[in-house]
């Protein structure tokens, strides 16, 4: 149980650290396409064990968002993505729930899971995540457009990086 | 008691979801200046419609106060007409000494306006569409405004001059003393004058123009008249009190100032700007 917690705290900080002083920074897109962002750190609350707190889920996910905004000179922004990320994980499980259902001390991960499923439940949770983001970003619905298309690129572009993520370190729980 | 335990049991997390996204979202507003600015545009837009049509109602029982006062305008830019014909000048616009024209006025109706909080907006019926930016000087056709401080396409919003940051540059007429105009609050047609040095020849009565240093206001609109005043003691300058001569509470119509030569001045003043604030 401990472990888990020490692990945990530890890639909360590796994650906004990667997330505020790296992808920050990096631009695939350039100034004419500026339509790709990377996001790591929902991978943080991807990687909470099942078992967790619905209240504490939303709170950590609360938590990760500040930590990222205080990079980004947005408060609130990815704070308000973030918990909501997590308030609408359970359901995501839910809906991915293997036959069987899950074990008590089961973590969602790719090596407890396999890839195909944690590709499933990741994709869902980060587009959801992405697009929370570029919908308040814009904060008007005549952007639309371009609240899609920046889902669409960021989507795919921050699966890539999140699935490299998980093969360097394979998180185990 | 029990099931209300029961129900924050299970769906307190909805709560707290509900709870820190109100939080976020409050941040968001707070401190991103570009949402902050679509959400004061948003809620112009959207309640500058409305207003626009409240006060068509309000204004049809006020029309024969403003005719009269259009009137008397009337009366007195004819009046300046035929000076200015006499001197063979061109006729619109302001002009300064030597007669290029420098401003532009554009009449715009005041649709939103507060006198009653410590800082006060208005809203006036033009927009960006109508050439209106940030930054430009409102005025009375008997005093000072405001200043607008956004612009969205139909509608442009500003502070008031009964608002804590507005600051206007006044000089006395009759010997251009000049000093800062702010307001401390309370009586919306009082004013405070400072920064007018004590060896100031000042008299109670004294009128207060528009100093035109900043390029928000032509020089010599009457502001207001000296009602009071005294130095305290060790201070080397005056505390004024200032009765205003337009009555912000009853604005219908004003006039938006353009500064055909803001840009120019503003670029030659920019370094020296950056040691102390300048007065608008």
């Amino acid at each position: 149980m401990e472990r888990v917690i020490t692990r945990n705290i530890l890639r909360f900080i590796l994650l906004v650290l990667l997330q505020g002083l790296i992808f920050h920074r990096i631009n695939p897109g350039g100034t004419d396409f500026n339509y790709i962002l990377i996001f790591i750190y929902p991978l943080f609350i991807m990687l909470l064990p099942i078992q967790i707190g619905k209240a504490l889920l939303i709170f950590l996910g609360f938590l990760l968002g500040i930590g990222v905004d205080l990079f980004y000179d947005s408060p609130g922004l990815h704070a308000s993505a973030a918990t909501f990320t997590a308030f609408i994980r359970p359901f995501v499980l839910g809906a991915v729930q293997p036959r069987g259902g899950y074990k008590i001390n089961a973590v969602p991960n790719q090596y407890q899971f396999g890839f195909n499923w944690f590709v499933r439940y990741s994709s869902i949770l980060l587009i959801f995540h992405l697009f929370w983001y570029f919908i308040f970003e814009a904060f008007q619905f005549s952007q639309i457009f371009h609240v899609l298309l920046k889902t669409i690129c960021s989507f795919i572009a921050s699966l890539i990086f999140i699935v490299i993520y998980v093969f360097i370190f394979n998180p185990k729980d | 008691m029990q099931s209300i335990l029961y129900f924050l049991f299970r769906y307190g997390y909805v709560l707290l979801f509900v709870f820190l996204q109100i939080v976020s979202l409050n941040l968001v507003v707070r401190f991103n200046p570009h949402q902050n600015v679509i959400f004061l545009r948003s809620s112009s837009q959207v309640s500058g419609w409305l207003l626009d049509h409240y006060n068509a109602t309000v204004q049809f029982f006020n029309l024969s106060q403003v005719a009269e006062k259009l009137a008397e305008e009337n009366a007195e830019l004819r009046a300046m007409t035929s000076t200015f014909q006499e001197l063979n000048r061109p006729t619109t616009g302001y002009l300064d000494s030597n007669s290029t024209q420098k401003y532009i006025l554009m009449a715009a109706k005041v649709i939103n306006n507060s006198i009653s909080n410590l800082d006060n907006y208005f809203t006036l019926d033009v927009g960006s569409r109508e050439g209106v930016e940030k930054g430009m000087g409102v005025v009375q056709s008997e005093g000072v405004m405001g200043v607008i401080i956004d612009v969205s396409e139909q509608y442009a919003r500003g502070i008031s001059l009964l608002h804590r940051d507005a600051k206007i540059s006044v000089a006395i007429e009759r010997n251009h003393f000049f000093g800062t105009l702010s307001w401390p609050g309370g009586n919306p047609k009082f004013a405070k004058l400072t920064d007018v040095p004590k060896h100031a020849d000042i008299v109670e009565g004294d009128v207060l123009i528009t100093s035109g240093f900043s390029a928000l206001f032509p020089h010599g609109i009457r502001v207001g008249e000296i009602v009071g005043y005294s130095l305290q003691e060790g201070s080397n300058f005056y505390d004024i009190d200032v009765k205003l001569t337009n009555d912000l509470s009853t604005a219908h119509y004003v006039y938006v100032v353009k500064n055909l030569t803001a840009k120019e001045q503003q670029e030659l003043e920019q370094p020296t700007s950056q040691h102390g604030k300048s007065n608008h």
